[in-house]
């Protein structure tokens, strides 16, 4: 079948495309007019899907550690390690010592097979997968904070909104097909307004650009919602409770924490105000930010407040960075849920799950990713890379080479595979059937289109061969058997199956389908809880030794480590990944490089108050005074930004941080 | 047309001419995909073959000048050392019902792969294609072939070229190759009858008429690009709608663009050319750091110089584009060619 | 039909280290027969494989000498030229070309000719200061004038000495930035001008180097009365062929492959790049 429909393993936009096959090798990518989401357009990640698939890169045969290097063995021979070792482990130590990481890059059926694995064969519920601290998670049960990163609102959205909000995020850089339709939205008149400490492409067009100092995003929102609840009259109760919680957060006030202008504010609110269909866009830039789920409620508020059309509007459009991070998350790769969002805590969910499973999930929560490094004594690791996911890549490494045991499932020799006592070659997206659940929670197919190189093989068939050895066979013929299971046991899933995604392009689930198992899935936006107290900003102090604030910018370079990126040959030169820069850029203001004397590309020195690193100066005007830019997805930047700890919720996340820059 | 034979052939005895031929070569022909989308693919029945399509959506250089092409194959292995091994597709190809657009986009390409140097890659293909056009009487939505002179009828370059009639095709011939094609199933054409051509003559001026109310603005726009007068901020209005997927290059019939890159693994290596696109900021970077074409409004202004002017245009005997309004459907921006076009001919966005 | 994209393979006899960073590769073709068809201009370039790595393309080096050898002198900045340097003499390389147009020769026969290297501009000048020498007859002043940033990205040192030891050759030397041991001149390679002695209407200029030293020298050449089609110079772009098909060389509509990378400054002038 030369031109195979499946689904990009890129971003979760979820774009459509046919991978070309000649032979017994996939040759090209071709866009699907046809697609709602690609709507015959890809970018150039799209464009280049078929380069990882053939990469001489492959890793081909399973690799066993003996001494300090990795080498070739067997399937018999590294699975029944797999299973022997892992045996003895959670014989010794018992089933919380076994820890295991899915990837927002496997499929569907492979990361529900995992939690499978976790549950019912080892008896762990430390499931989880290390992008997911993007989501706002350890938050699912607080119900106030599901809803904004399960959001209702779809990408065609953005072509219907009559106001666009980029909050903190830079669609041009991590979801081009959200960013071309705000490109066509803002070409029909659209205005935009932008909210970034960095201004993307997209502010170029942006009829408003705040550049609020990283850290008192918060306020800004307070501030903006101040002026909307002054100029718009929202209904009852929640409209007084509401504007008394930002009383003080006067445009005047707010411009003294934020350093954004009065007017700018003042405008924004009334353009907030004067929408009716206002749509506030946004990614991890902002969920990862210091006080990340505080900001969102308020945004959510604002929206809340100045939305004047139907009920079915919904004003927030969260975009997951990878292929399958919302399908992750509804197949239970969480500690403590089941697949849809179904407690472990609850003794009907567990019920349920022994009678189909055998065996029952245990009760108590697990482990997230970011604690069970350090914490357990092996791990099953399969596609995921906590090196590029969690914010210190050096204390993950180092964590990583204290495990026991450690097998990793995985296509191409990553950092996380190197440190593994046992490597399963494995499938990429072209060479496996299964499915992905993109941000705006459609469910689409993705097919074979050619065989495994060498010995590889699909996740899913190894993680079944590694219960068969735990003697709790998973038996399927084929990943649409999975599908029917997952159907079965996952109330959002219930109306899945592949001959209904084969007819049309994808399905998406339904928010309404949550009711059934969990009320406050649908969010309890209509009684929104008030903004938290909006005096403590995130922001650092500065002072004469430290004037500047140094903030982690998500998208920036943030595919130039991606493993899919620099094993693509031709995709790794577009990106900018083949000749990675030997120190990374900080992007600075114009004013303060002059009054620095520094030039574009200059060595400069940048220091905090227990640290420092070296950086190539970038100097541009998309950032504003006062304030420079690392990219945070690179290891050097956890040096300077600091590491901290959201004391609700538990996630590791990276503040910003006063700095001075000097020259070397 | 003109002194050339031209015959017709009606059902059934046009799946049985579909047979023949895929007895002989590997036939390309628009099939159904997913959906409404339809795409040139090989097919293996005559019934696979989409005739009532409007536009593919990969033009034909997939299977002429692949997205991946390997040159050359070399081993380490063995006593003599590293040994190079380049590697030609010689399959027998039949192009057939491909849009006259998508006909002009092949003509280009065999001047620009003929120019100066021929590149064997290319011509070990294209030698071996038989092209089989199939007339356009209904634009599709983003159609502008009038504009660029490739369609909806073509007066030379087919191999075979044909016309729906009302229950038969008119079938031109066009070259040798074309009439070899016909000789081997000379039974199941009839001549055709002049009334016949008349009525060809007639569709394709009403076709003309259809297509012609869709416009580019290519003779405004060659000027002023071959002269350089396009202010320099309408190319950076342009680029700051360019997300640099890549998609109008890799789309466009009459882009050829690659870049040549090696892999080896185990001693075992490969030296392939990949679609590569000018407007991606990497495209003119130099080993050294270097690059000219930093600025995203230098690499809009490259395009479209490539693409109009007069200095391309002349030694290529056309202009880059055949009006088959694929970028229109898969520029992420707004960059596509009328659009562009008008933009020029304006002086604004 | 010939490929013109299938290189032959070359061996590498013989590595000189000319500074820290750049070293002169001297290769022999490994079929003796690719040697006699072979029949390069100064000015002209070959692509170099390093196969698993990839090609580039380095100007020839060396004149036509009666050996059956000829020399690239490559400096290590990216991925291609850093395995080069790791190679050994032995190791076998792939080779495509000559590729490109060449410097006027017979055009400027009965001029003088005023050669301006800088740093790594000198080694598409070499062949044609040598090739001239051994022509010496036919041209009436020779004038090489060098530049590098410090003695120690001085190139070719030892065919600097016999051009300055020469009497029917006026070579001068300037560094940017001198160290303790260094007694010449100091200063950009324009400021040794007004020490040469320079017709420029009687003159054609022959200047290589990197674009800033390109832009400065020109200007300097134009101020002294140069006309515009006697200053010729050598153009870079990143290049993947070589063979004017993958357009990434393009400088308006000029292929630096094809149509150069020999360029007069007359015709630089009328090419329409932005960059």
């Amino acid at each position: 079948m030369p031109h195979v429909l499946t689904t990009c393993p890129y971003c979760g936009c979820g774009c459509g495309l046919y991978l070309q096959v000649d032979g017994r090798r996939v040759l090209g990518t071709a866009a699907s007019a046809g697609h709602p989401v690609a709507r015959g357009r890809l970018c150039a990640k799209g464009w280049h899907a078929h380069e990882v698939s053939s990469s001489s890169q492959r890793l081909r045969r399973p690799l066993i550690r003996r001494g300090e290097g990795l080498e070739e063995a067997s399937w018999e021979e590294a699975l029944d390690l797999v299973a022997s070792r892992l045996g003895e482990i959670k014989t010794a130590g018992g089933a919380g010592a076994i820890g295991v990481l899915g990837s927002p890059r496997a499929t569907n059926e492979e990361n529900f097979l995992l939690s499978k694995l976790a549950r019912s064969c080892f008896g762990t519920n430390n499931v989880d997968f290390s992008a997911r601290l993007e989501a706002l998670p350890g938050l699912f049960d607080l119900p106030k904070y599901r809803h904004l990163t399960l959001s209702a609102a779809s990408l065609d959205d953005i072509e219907r909104a009559d106001l666009i909000v980029l909050w903190q995020a830079d669609p041009a850089e991590e979801h081009p097909a959200a960013a071309s339709r705000v490109l066509r939205a803002v070409a029909g008149g659209v205005p935009l307004i932008e909210v970034a400490a960095r201004s993307g492409q997209l502010g170029r067009l942006a009829a408003l650009r705040l550049s609020p100092i990283p850290g008192t995003e918060l306020q800004l929102a307070a501030g903006l919602l101040h002026v909307a609840l002054s100029t718009a009259e929202p209904a009852g109760a929640e409209g007084d409770g509401l504007a008394a919680s930002v009383d003080s957060c006067t445009p005047e006030h707010t411009e003294t924490i934020t350093g954004v202008p009065t007017e700018d504010i003042v405008r924004a609110g009334e353009m907030l105000a004067a929408s009716a269909r206002p749509l506030a866009v946004y990614s991890r830039g902002a969920t990862l930010g210091p006080q990340g789920p505080e900001v969102l409620t308020t945004l959510a508020a604002l929206c809340r407040v100045v939305s004047n059309a139907s009920d079915s509007w919904s004003s927030l459009l969260w975009l997951s960075t990878y292929c399958n991070f919302q399908g992750a998350r509804d197949m239970g790769v969480v500690p403590y849920f089941l697949s849809g969002y179904q407690a472990v805590s609850d003794q009907d969910v567990r019920d349920k799950f022994a009678h189909a499973w055998g065996a029952s999930p245990p009760t108590e929560p697990g482990l997230p990713s970011w604690e069970m490094l350090g914490k357990v004594r092996a791990m099953l690791v399969m596609g995921d890379d906590p090196t590029t996911s969690l914010p210190d890549a050096a204390a993950v490494r180092e964590a990583l080479a204290k495990l026991e045991f450690l097998v990793v499932q995985e296509a191409f020799l990553t950092p996380v595979a190197q440190a593994a006592h046992v490597v399963l070659p494995s499938a990429t997206f072209a060479e496996k059937d299964g499915t992905f659940t993109n941000t705006e929670r459609r469910l689409q197919r993705v097919r074979k289109a050619v065989e495994p190189p060498g010995e590889a093989r699909a996740d899913w068939e190894i993680l079944c061969e590694i219960a068969r050895r735990f003697g709790r066979p998973m038996e399927y013929e084929s990943p649409a058997q999975v599908m029917a299971e997952i159907a079965s046991l996952t109330p959002i899933y219930s109306d899945m199956s592949y001959d209904r995604l084969d007819e049309g392009w994808g399905l998406r689930w339904s928010l309404d389908k949550a009711v059934a198992t969990d009320q406050a899935l649908l969010g309890a936006a209509a009684a929104g809880e008030e903004p938290a107290a909006v005096e403590q900003s995130g922001a650092p102090g500065v002072d004469d030794d430290f004037p500047l604030v140094l903030t982690a910018d998500h998208a920036l370079e943030s595919w130039a480590a991606d493993t899919l990126v620099v094993n693509a040959i031709g995709l790794r030169r577009q990106q900018g990944a083949d000749r990675p820069p030997s120190l990374p850029q900080i992007a600075i203001n114009p004013a303060d490089a002059e009054s620095l004397d520094l030039r574009p590309g200059q060595r400069a020195r940048v220091r905090c108050r227990n640290g420092g690193i070296e950086a190539a100066v970038r100097i541009t005007d998309a950032v504003r005074q006062g304030v420079v830019v690392l990219p945070a997805r690179l290891p050097e930047s956890a040096a300077v930004l600091q590491s901290s700890t959201n004391p609700e919720t538990g996630v590791p996340l990276l503040r910003p941080r006063a700095v001075r820059i000097e020259k070397v | 047309m003109g002194q050339l034979p031209a015959y017709v052939i009606g059902q059934p005895a046009l799946s049985a001419w579909v047979e023949t031929i895929l007895r002989r070569a590997e036939v390309v022909a628009p099939r159904a995909a997913h959906g409404e989308d339809v795409t040139y693919d090989v097919v293996q029945t005559p019934e696979e073959v989409a005739w009532g399509y409007a536009v593919s959506l990969a033009p034909l250089k997939r299977f002429l000048f692949p997205q991946v092409d390997p040159l050359l194959r070399w081993s380490r292995q063995g006593d003599e050392g590293l040994q190079l091994e380049p590697s030609y597709d010689e399959r027998e190809r039949v192009f057939l019902a491909v849009r006259p657009c998508d006909v002009a986009g092949v003509l280009f390409l065999d001047r620009v792969f003929t120019r100066d140097r021929e590149d064997i890659y290319y011509l070990s293909r294209r030698r071996r294609s038989t092209l089989i056009a199939l007339t356009c009487t209904e634009p599709g939505e983003n159609c502008f072939c009038v504009c660029a002179d490739a369609g909806p009828f073509l007066d030379a370059g087919y191999d075979l070229q044909l016309t729906r009639l009302s229950d038969e095709y008119l079938v031109e011939v066009g070259s040798d190759k074309g009439a070899a094609l016909i000789g081997e199933a000379d039974g199941l054409f009839a001549p055709a009858t002049e009334g016949a051509m008349r009525t060809r003559r007639d569709l394709e001026k009403e076709a003309e008429t259809r297509f012609g109310e869709h416009q580019a603005y290519f003779a405004a726009a060659l000027r002023k690009v071959t002269f350089d007068q396009v202010p320099d901020e309408l190319w950076d209005e342009m680029a700051e709608r360019c997300l640099e997927c890549g998609g109008c290059a890799f789309v466009c019939p009459t882009c050829t663009c690659f870049l040549v890159a090696d892999s080896e693994r185990g001693g075992e290596g490969e030296r392939a050319r990949l679609w590569d696109s000018c407007l991606y900021r990497t495209y003119a970077l130099e080993a050294s750091g270097h690059n000219p074409r930093a600025e995203g409004k230098h690499r809009v202004k490259a395009r479209f110089f490539h693409k109009l002017s007069y200095q391309f245009a002349k030694p290529l005997e056309a202009h880059g584009c055949v009006g088959c309004g694929r970028c229109v459907t898969t520029c992420m921006g707004s960059n596509d060619m009328p659009a562009v076009t008008a933009r020029i001919r304006r002086g604004a966005m | 039909m010939e490929n013109i994209y299938l290189p032959d393979l070359a061996e590498i006899t013989d590595i000189r280290q000319e500074t820290y960073d750049t070293k002169t590769f001297r290769l022999r073709f490994v079929e003796p027969a690719r040697w006699d068809a072979f029949r390069h201009r100064p000015g002209q370039f070959v692509e170099i494989s390093v196969f698993g790595v990839g090609e580039a393309p380095f100007c020839l080096a060396s004149p036509r000498n009666g050996a059956d050898t000829f020399e690239i002198t490559v400096r290590s900045t990216g991925m291609v030229t850093e395995a080069l340097h790791a190679l050994r003499a032995g190791d076998r390389v792939g080779v495509r070309g000559p590729l490109g147009n060449g410097f006027p020769f017979d055009e400027v026969k009965g001029r003088s000719i005023l050669f301006v290297g800088g740093g790594i501009g000198l080694p598409p000048l070499r062949p044609l200061i040598w090739e001239m020498l051994g022509a010496r007859g036919e041209f009436a002043g020779i004038t090489v004038l060098y530049g590098a940033r410090t003695p120690a990205d001085l190139v070719y040192k030892e065919d600097l000495e016999e051009w300055s030891g020469q009497g029917d050759v006026e070579c001068m030397v300037t560094v940017d930035v001198a160290d303790e041991s260094w007694t010449g001149n100091v200063g950009v390679v324009g400021t040794l001008f007004p020490k040469a002695a320079i017709d420029p209407s009687s003159t054609v200029a022959f200047v290589c180097g990197p674009p800033i030293m390109i832009r400065f020298v020109v200007t300097d050449l134009l101020g002294l009365g140069f006309a515009e089609e006697s200053i010729y110079t050598t153009l870079e772009r990143h290049m993947r062929c070589g063979v004017g098909k993958c357009n990434h060389c393009l400088i308006g509509d000029k292929y630096v492959c094809t149509d150069g990378p020999v360029f007069s400054y007359q015709q630089m002038k009328s090419m329409m790049d932005p960059g």
